[in-house]
């Protein structure tokens, strides 16, 4: 008897994880179709760094605590700024951390992927440019009633 | 592939033939391509396709980091020290700071210890999620591959607000964490933890219970209590042989010592009970991030630390996701250590696989072994 009641018991629960399989059939997807649709991450997000060319005293201190080493301090008229160079950078946001003047801050841009390596190095000029967020406003979400998935933005 | 009969090309593969004339007995070289976790490789002797002997050939992803962090300081070592498992980042980053600050003498603040718990409990469910969306693909059950990875999701997300990244944090620095809690985390960690504990409970009808899976890990893949404390094992796979064993409780760090958990185990020591004790402490960590943030007391969440190494010997140790996390540093008043020494829990499990695959199907050979949730990268550092 023992042998069939294992059966009957294998068959239920096959049956059951079939069953909990099915009822997903229609849950939306968790992933995203970028870059069509774009994921949007919070203010605090360690992106690409932004540089206020007027804070900053080219004291090196970013340079020094890079663990990558991706930052060199050019020359701009009698001045001097950091370069970063993001083929290296792991975006430990060290050097926002450790900069004294607060010269250096994370944005919300994360999209920063180039064709060749050259445009990877970004100059204290394009450090300091605004950070552009396009379109990204899907966000994760467990209030669905299928439960979580990505969802756009509330406001936007 | 070679026979004994056959002699063979490569002097490794023939130092594990069996010595006696004639034996029926093959030798398979498993991998060392990427399995789903890094590159290693296997070396299995099969009569037949009963596993009788197997060699762990680990080394393909070493980096030399204990020499690397000779030369940085102790900053700049935090993104290298979560390297080898960036997964589990945040708990290898603990024992590095873990030992510093015993050098040092500093001792976070309240909050900034409950913070590290909280991003602890975090990656101790990623890996787990990880590693289980890894056991469902070995075993060809794509569905425990996907929701597992999808579900994660939840986690890294969290991760993302309270740290600014996705996977390696380097969050928790000597002297505290660098962030504190952004608005309106606490609320939205309890309700994912809460939809999480639903799914865990999803998985158990769809995975853990299914005769696919169950008929290819009970009883399949022993490893005895006696011989995982012999051989050293850590984390899920000795208390899945039945002995109660967790640093987190054994010896509290951080604020551990002040929150309520279970220890899990289970007894028989086969690779059912070792996946069943990494889905309870995910069940475990769930409540526990809960229970952090109720508990969670005001406060700095960090204090001034300088980077220097005291002269002086420290030795420091957590509880990561694949068990025992240690640091034995040699400070010498600098800024760098002069010597740190680095073992983490997968590296004290390999051990552990030749023994759970002695008298395993080969067919049976990925249940097994990845049941000891070996992380190659994280061994060979």
């Amino acid at each position: 008897m023992a042998p069939i009641t294992g059966k009957v018991k294998a068959a239920i629960s096959s049956w059951v994880a079939y069953s909990v399989g099915l009822r997903h059939l229609f849950h939306k997807p968790y992933t995203l179709k970028f870059p069509q649709q774009r994921y949007a991450v919070e203010a605090g997000f360690r992106g690409r760094h932004l540089l206020h060319l007027d804070r900053c005293t080219g004291c090196g201190i970013c340079a020094w605590i890079c663990p990558e080493k991706c930052i060199t301090i050019v020359q701009r008229g009698d001045r001097w700024f950091p370069q970063y160079f993001y083929g290296r950078c792991c975006f430990c946001h060290f050097c926002t951390d450790y900069c004294p003047e607060f010269a250096l801050e994370e944005t919300v841009e994360y999209d920063i992927a180039e064709y060749t390596r050259e445009l990877l190095v970004w100059s204290p000029e394009r450090l300091a440019r605004p950070p552009v967020r396009k379109e990204d406003k899907y966000v994760f979400s467990v209030d669905g009633p299928r439960g979580a998935s990505q969802v756009p933005e509330q406001g936007h | 592939m070679t026979t004994t009969d056959k002699p063979s090309q490569t002097t490794e593969l023939q130092s594990m033939s069996p010595t006696e004339p004639g034996a029926q007995t093959m030798t398979l070289s498993v991998g060392p391509q990427h399995s789903g976790s890094g590159h290693m490789r296997l070396i299995v002797e099969l009569d037949g396709d009963i596993i009788i002997n197997a060699m762990p050939d680990p080394g393909y992803v070493h980096r030399g980091i204990e020499k690397i962090i000779e030369l940085r300081n102790i900053i700049r070592s935090i993104p290298v020290i979560e390297r080898p498992s960036i997964i589990d980042a945040s708990n290898l980053n603990h024992a590095w700071v873990k030992a510093i600050e015993e050098l040092q003498g500093v001792e976070p603040p309240a909050r900034g210890q409950y913070l590290r718990c909280l991003l602890n409990e975090m990656n101790r469910i990623m890996s787990h999620l990880y590693w289980l969306s890894i056991y469902g693909v070995f075993l060809g059950h794509t569905t425990m591959f996907m929701w597992p990875l999808g579900d994660r999701e939840l986690f890294i997300d969290l991760a993302e607000r309270l740290t600014g990244a996705r996977i390696t944090y380097s969050y928790l620095v000597p002297g505290g964490v660098r962030r504190d809690l952004p608005q309106g985390f606490a609320e939205e960690a309890i309700k994912r933890t809460i939809y999480f504990e639903k799914r865990l409970d999803e998985y158990e009808k769809i995975f853990f219970e299914n005769p696919l899976f169950t008929s290819r890990a009970k009883g399949i893949g022993t490893l005895s209590p006696e011989r995982a404390i012999a051989l050293g094992s850590t984390g899920p796979t000795l208390r899945g042989s039945g002995i109660d064993r967790d640093l987190r409780k054994d010896e509290p760090y951080a604020a551990y010592s002040e929150l309520d958990f279970k220890v899990h185990t289970r007894p028989d020591g086969d690779s059912y009970s070792r996946a069943m004790v990494h889905m309870d402490e995910m069940r475990e960590s769930s409540q526990l991030i809960r229970q952090i943030l109720k508990r969670l007391p005001s406060g700095p969440v960090r204090r001034k630390a300088p980077i220097v190494v005291p002269r002086g010997e420290a030795y420091a140790r957590v509880e990561s996701a694949r068990g025992e996390c240690s640091f034995y540093m040699i400070g010498e008043g600098g800024d760098k250590p002069y010597r740190a020494r680095y073992i983490t829990g997968s590296y004290r499990n390999m051990a552990a696989i030749p023994e759970v695959l002695k008298g395993v199907r080969l067919a049976d050979m990925p249940t097994s072994w990845w049941s000891i949730d070996y992380w190659p990268v994280e061994a060979d550092r």
